[in-house]
């Protein structure tokens, strides 16, 4: 009972650090960064930045900080819930899960928005030069050759810890399932790769460097992604194999709190070069 | 190396591509051996189709200004400098206007060796 209790406590802990670092501090984050980004170059001066109307910008920050913070308070009710409402815990790495989902809905949003943005910046653009480096990319540049190694070692471990288990009959394991799992995972992480790397360029006007940073960024989350969820589901077997589900929940926590800080970090670019979206200057 | 292409020039846009890779060449921006990047790459950073960067490409490759080394890539023909005077368009008009002066010459009309040479093109396919 007492050890239920403890269990109880540390998934509270990690559910509501999982609120508090997605849904408050990120969200901050990116929703200051918005408004900066609004206030320091203005409509009026770089034109090309913005090809809708401001009111409809200032109004998606609006909706985003108070998705974010309706789903910030249902996480807190929840935490609070899970601390006073006795339950056997069997269900808490599903709860956990729906409302990671929950949380990453408006970030998925402001995606989908962004993509229609640079849709829209790629027909409005009246620039009739069109420039490329001439140097070929490879995946080399945007990651190094130990990171690419511990994503494929992980995958080999993961392979060899499945046939490993496998020769237990455990009765609830998913076998060849999970490396078809991972697999399928893995490959759609590497298209995404590929077209990051040598597709189309998705906004019309990023500088040359800027567009490395960010492929840079994307590639690395990528990849750091793809070993985080090797690891977690090698975590997961490995505790269901020790008789340890009970850890399941709080697992599932921090690998959300990790999967978030990896991929949150691609919205917030230290550097960008706003110089691209000025006005172009009218000869006379 | 960055290389522009105008998409109000005149020029055609593989004639652009080929323009600017060998200006790079000739100028010393790129080297022998050096490589270049691969169509689809250039492609998409240019927004062009795929079959005009292979057209640039192609004819780069007859002039052995660029060499393919199958799937390592396209790399700068070790004679890219050397070959970047050689102007094969200046080569046809000279021979062409040897030819149509000899034709002449012997007494056949504009109209005859306009006539003819429609024919042997479409005969040979070309």
């Amino acid at each position: 009972m007492e050890n239920l209790a403890f269990n109880n406590l540390i998934f509270c802990v990690l559910f509501l650090g999982q609120a508090t670092l997605i849904s408050f501090y990120y969200s901050r984050r990116i929703v200051t960064r918005m408004e900066r980004i609004l206030e320091d170059y203005p409509p009026s001066e770089y034109p090309k930045l913005y090809p809708r109307p401001i009111q409809r910008y200032e109004k998606s920050h609006r909706n985003f900080r108070l998705l974010n913070n309706a789903i910030f308070a249902t996480g807190l009710i929840l935490t609070a819930v899970f601390l006073v409402v006795p339950r056997s815990g069997e269900w808490d790495h599903a709860y956990s899960t729906w409302y990671f989902l929950l949380q990453i809905s408006p970030v998925a949003l402001l995606d989908f928005r962004a993509m229609k943005e640079f849709r829209l910046m790629r027909e409005t653009n009246r620039n009739k030069k069109r420039k490329a480096d001439l140097h070929p990319r490879s995946l080399f540049d945007f990651l190094t050759p130990l990171a690419f190694g511990v994503s494929i070692a992980t995958y080999i471990g993961f392979i060899a810890l499945i046939l490993y288990v496998r020769q237990f009959n455990f009765p609830w394991f998913g076998g060849y399932l999970n490396i078809v799992g991972i697999t399928a995972l893995n490959l759609f992480l590497a298209i995404f790769i590929y077209r990051r790397v040598y597709g189309k360029k998705i906004d019309p006007y990023q500088a040359h460097e800027d567009r490395m940073v960010q492929t840079t960024t994307i590639v690395n989350s990528l990849v750091s992604v793809s070993v985080a969820a090797t690891l977690f589901i090698a975590v997961e077997i490995i505790l269901a194999a020790f008789e340890m589900r009970h850890l399941k929940p709080a697992t599932q926590c921090v690998y959300h709190l990790l999967i978030a800080t990896l991929c949150l970090r691609v919205y917030l670019p230290k550097k960008r070069d706003f110089e691209v979206y000025r006005q172009d200057l009218v000869p006379r | 190396m960055e290389i522009v292409i105008d998409m109000e020039d005149s020029a055609p846009l593989f004639a652009q591509l080929i323009n600017q890779i060998k200006e790079a060449v000739m100028k010393g921006n790129v080297h022998p051996g050096d490589a270049l990047p691969p169509i689809r790459q250039l492609a998409n950073d240019l927004e062009l189709n795929n079959k005009t960067v292979a057209k640039a490409y192609r004819l780069l490759e007859r002039d052995s200004i660029i060499q393919t080394r199958g799937y390592r890539g396209t790399f700068v023909h070790p004679d890219a400098k050397d070959n970047c005077d050689f102007d094969l368009n200046a080569l046809v008009s000279e021979r062409l206007s040897e030819t149509i002066k000899q034709l002449r010459e012997s007494g056949a009309t504009d109209s005859e060796i306009r006539i003819a040479f429609g024919e042997i093109m479409k005969t040979r396919n070309l």
